[in-house]
């Protein structure tokens, strides 16, 4: 080819003719011996496997031979056999690739050449403790191969046919796992099936009939052969007969020993026949046999094929039960069997639930324990707070009324502002003093601030009614109200003040408030510059001649700060209470009949309650009787 | 028998109808038509502008066209369509869209003109080959065996390179396989 080459396009024309030589089309076109290469890769009774390379699919295969030319009989079985395996497509179960006839005529069959070692040599060297083997070849993978000859054989026995000669031997296990059942050579149909084609059946079915009955013998293999095969001749056999060989195989798989080893045929087929079988865990107590692959095995095995499974889906389906840790129908069961198979089955949900119980009811305990301190020391804590807020109480209580009486002092000495403020601290230690708030109400009141004055008093006559005092209406309130609707800008007169005060309140009653609310509106209105003493004294005659009830004529002089009144000769003069709050430098009431003096008629209740306190001489007749609770720190002269 | 062809970079660029697919189409054919419109006799100015309407009208038809082993490979479908632009030189198609429309290109190929395409497909495949695998050679390797498929003889190069004949026929049945394994690659490729 080099030669041809000595320019780019010699490159291309060499390339294009290697292209087409080497092309796959003409490969195939150019076969002209299919099978090559062959290599014997083991025999058997009859037939040989030849290892071969197929120049069609360029893969290479085992090739089934007849040992020798056979007799008609010998042919017909061995072309069943591929017939039936070629019925047989299941990854269990080792595919027939082709059926033929070799330059001489003789029958061969190509099958899928299966790379690795038969279930046999595998047991054998687990049986002789081989290590590797172990760690290859632990239960559960054993378990695993056992279920890929179990799906095998289902998928069979579907087809209607029983392979009649299950063994160690006709299996083959692959590097990677794959497990592929062979030589189906005894298989029998079982004659059932519709979906199978009726002469191929008839066909396949004569022959081996024929066959067997002819030649007499027992067929299959002792030790694995199921009774009904051992006692030969015409028993039926059908697929619990495979159902015995898996079992025998399970048994096994489990102990690593035969089920049944007798010294030599003879001795294997009679323990067959009587049935006797040790279970596993007996046979090699050194291996740890779960019990219920035990008991599926020993089920399996029974004598009377009525008594094994009835179908190779119920092995299945109780080594999947096993395997999923549920209860095989084999076994007996028991509530803490079940409990205990829930528990392996489950096992880490099963720990991280318990863990979990524990941790709650732990968490439980301390919390139900921190709740009771808790509340003891919350117990501890209301009483502690309780005796608190009691002392407090009773602080509040003394310092209420501690400014209740200081509040009342001041309202004595008719300084109405800090009396406010005294009543006002006095109501906020105490809200439910209700002397406190009337004397607020008081206090505001001569200040004409009566929207302040009637709002207490509605909380005091609460305060009352909630004492239950059934109290709706009060003279105090009644008056305030109407000089509340009086009240301008300016500051209410003592003409205006005096008739709505006289309306409401009873003669006799109150003094104290009523000479404060006058003195207060005659200091506080308004007057005319120049003339703010005569207005004075015009106000005041006004107010004795109200309440004498006869014209009163009064001289007031001096400054407003010292105001000299002379009452005296007003002989009709019998009451001057009204203005006991005013202050007087001097006043003169010699030459009248005056009778009443004093605010209070019994005996002082408060240090601070006598009348005329502010006023610095009193001029009166010799006969003049003073009242003891007035003009106490007055000088008084006599005329 | 046929030789098959696998066209997976002809599929490629069918399949994806976009800007990237065109350069490739363009990258990978623009030699090729340039080197078969030359052929054809055209004014040396003239060729550029033939190229690039050959180019436009391949790609506008290229969903069209369909790999059947009978009627021809695809350098003849590009060769058809180079020839065509070429005779309808007169016309110039300057909206896309008139080209759909307007172009029936012939079906069948004249006998010099399917040589042509042979001939320049062969060198172009060769040389797209030989670009291919060059750079993974040695300097000397490189020059020795282009030389000799340019025709040069083994003793000329020798005396040229100061390399020995016999290097120089090792390297060509090193380079030779290589180059053999890259045209065929090439060949499924592209059709």
């Amino acid at each position: 080819m080099n030669d041809d080459i000595e320019s780019w396009e010699s490159l291309y024309d060499v390339a294009d003719e290697d292209g087409r030589e080497n092309s796959l089309l003409n490969t195939l076109s150019n076969i002209d011996k299919r099978y090559t290469n062959a290599q014997l890769a083991g025999s058997g009774a009859m037939k040989k496997i030849i290892r071969t390379t197929d120049n069609v699919s360029g893969r290479i295969v085992a090739k089934a031979v007849l040992k020798s030319s056979q007799d008609e009989q010998t042919v017909e079985s061995f072309l069943r056999e591929a017939r039936i395996t070629a019925m047989l497509q299941h990854p269990n179960i080792v595919p027939l690739y082709d059926i033929g006839l070799d330059e001489q005529g003789q029958p061969f069959f190509i099958m899928k050449l299966i790379q690795g070692r038969t279930l046999r040599d595998i047991l054998e060297e687990l049986k002789n403790d081989n290590e590797k083997d172990f760690t290859d070849y632990p239960l559960p993978v054993r378990i695993d191969i056992f279920l890929k000859i179990c799906d095998a054989l289902a998928y069979a026995h579907s087809r209607a046919i029983a392979h009649l000669d299950l063994k160690p031997d006709n299996i083959t296990v692959s590097t990677y796992g794959d497990v592929v059942v062979c030589d189906w050579g005894l298989a029998a149909i079982l004659g059932r099936n519709e979906e199978i084609d009726q002469t191929l059946t008839e066909s396949l079915d004569y022959y081996s009939k024929r066959y067997y009955t002819l030649s007499g013998e027992i067929k299959g293999t002792p030790g694995y052969m199921s009774p009904e095969q051992a006692k030969g001749g015409n028993e039926a056999k059908d697929e619990r007969s495979d159902i015995y060989a898996l079992g025998s195989i399970l048994y096994e798989l489990l102990c690593l020993d035969h089920a049944l080893d007798g010294e030599n045929v003879k001795e294997t087929i009679d323990l067959t026949l009587k049935g006797h079988i040790l279970a596993p865990s007996r046979k090699n107590p050194g291996l740890n046999i779960p019990a219920s692959l035990e008991a599926i095995c020993l089920k399996a095995m029974k004598l009377d094929p009525k008594e094994r499974y009835q179908s190779v889906d119920d092995i299945i389906t109780d080594i999947d039960s096993y395997r999923h840790g549920y209860m095989t129908a084999a076994e007996e069961s028991s509530f803490f069997r079940q409990l205990y198979l829930l528990y392996k089955r489950n096992k880490q949900i099963c720990l991280s639930a318990m863990a979990l119980v524990f941790v709650i009811v732990l968490g439980s305990l301390i919390f139900i324990d921190s709740l009771k301190k808790e509340k003891e020391r919350t117990n501890e804590a209301l009483i502690k707070s309780q005796k608190l807020l009691d002392l407090n109480e009773k602080m509040s209580i003394e310092t209420s009324k501690s400014y209740f009486s200081e509040g009342r002092s001041e309202y004595y000495l008719f300084n109405n502002s800090k009396a406010v403020d005294a009543f006002k601290a006095a109501i906020i230690h105490n809200p439910k003093f209700y002397q406190a708030r009337m004397g607020l109400v008081k206090s505001l009141g001569v200040q004409q601030r009566y929207s302040e004055a009637l709002k207490q008093i509605d909380i005091a006559l609460t305060v009352k009614n909630l004492r239950r005092h059934n109290v709706h209406s009060d003279p105090i309130k009644d008056c305030f109200a109407e000089l509340e609707a009086l009240k301008s800008d300016k500051v209410l007169t003592i003409q205006e003040v005096y008739p709505v005060v006289v309306k409401h309140i009873e003669t006799d009653k109150l003094y104290t408030l009523k000479s404060q609310i006058y003195a207060w509106a005659i200091i506080n209105t308004e007057r005319t510059p120049g003339k703010k003493i005569f207005e004075v004294q015009q106000d005041l005659n006004w107010l004795l001649s109200q309440e004498n009830k006869l014209e009163i004529k009064g001289k007031l002089r001096g400054g407003l700060n010292s105001l000299k009144y002379d009452l005296s000769g007003n002989s009709g003069l019998r009451d001057i209470r009204c203005i006991s709050y005013m202050s007087f430098s001097i006043l003169d009431v010699h030459d009248s009949k005056i009778e009443e003096m004093s605010t209070i008629s019994g005996f002082p209740s408060h240090k601070n309650m006598d009348s005329f306190k502010f006023t610095k001489n009193l001029i009166v007749s010799k006969e003049q009787h003073v009242h003891e609770n007035a003009f106490i720190k007055t000088k008084v002269s006599y005329k | 028998m046929k030789y098959y062809t696998r066209q997976t970079l002809l599929q490629k660029i069918k399949d994806v109808y976009s800007e990237d697919s065109w350069n490739e189409f363009v990258e990978i054919y623009r030699p090729y038509i340039y080197h078969v419109i030359k052929t054809f006799g055209v004014k040396a100015h003239e060729i550029e502008d033939h190229v690039q309407t050959t180019l436009i009208v391949c790609w506008q038809k290229l969903p069209e066209f369909q790999y059947e082993p009978d009627k021809g490979r695809f350098r003849y479908w590009l060769s058809r369509i180079a020839k065509y632009t070429v005779s309808n030189h007169s016309r110039k198609y300057r909206r896309r869209a008139e080209l759909d429309q307007e172009i029936e290109i012939p079906t069948s190929l004249s006998p010099e003109i399917e040589e042509i395409s042979d001939r320049e497909w062969k060198m172009f495949i060769s040389k797209m080959a030989w670009d291919n695998i060059k750079d993974d050679l040695t300097e000397n390797s490189r020059l020795s065996f282009s030389a000799l498929m340019e025709g040069e003889s083994v003793e000329s190069i020798s005396e040229r390179l100061s390399m020995p004949k016999n290097t120089i026929s090792v390297n060509k049945k090193r380079i030779a396989p290589k180059m053999i394994k890259e045209i065929q690659r090439l060949q499924r490729e592209l059709g």
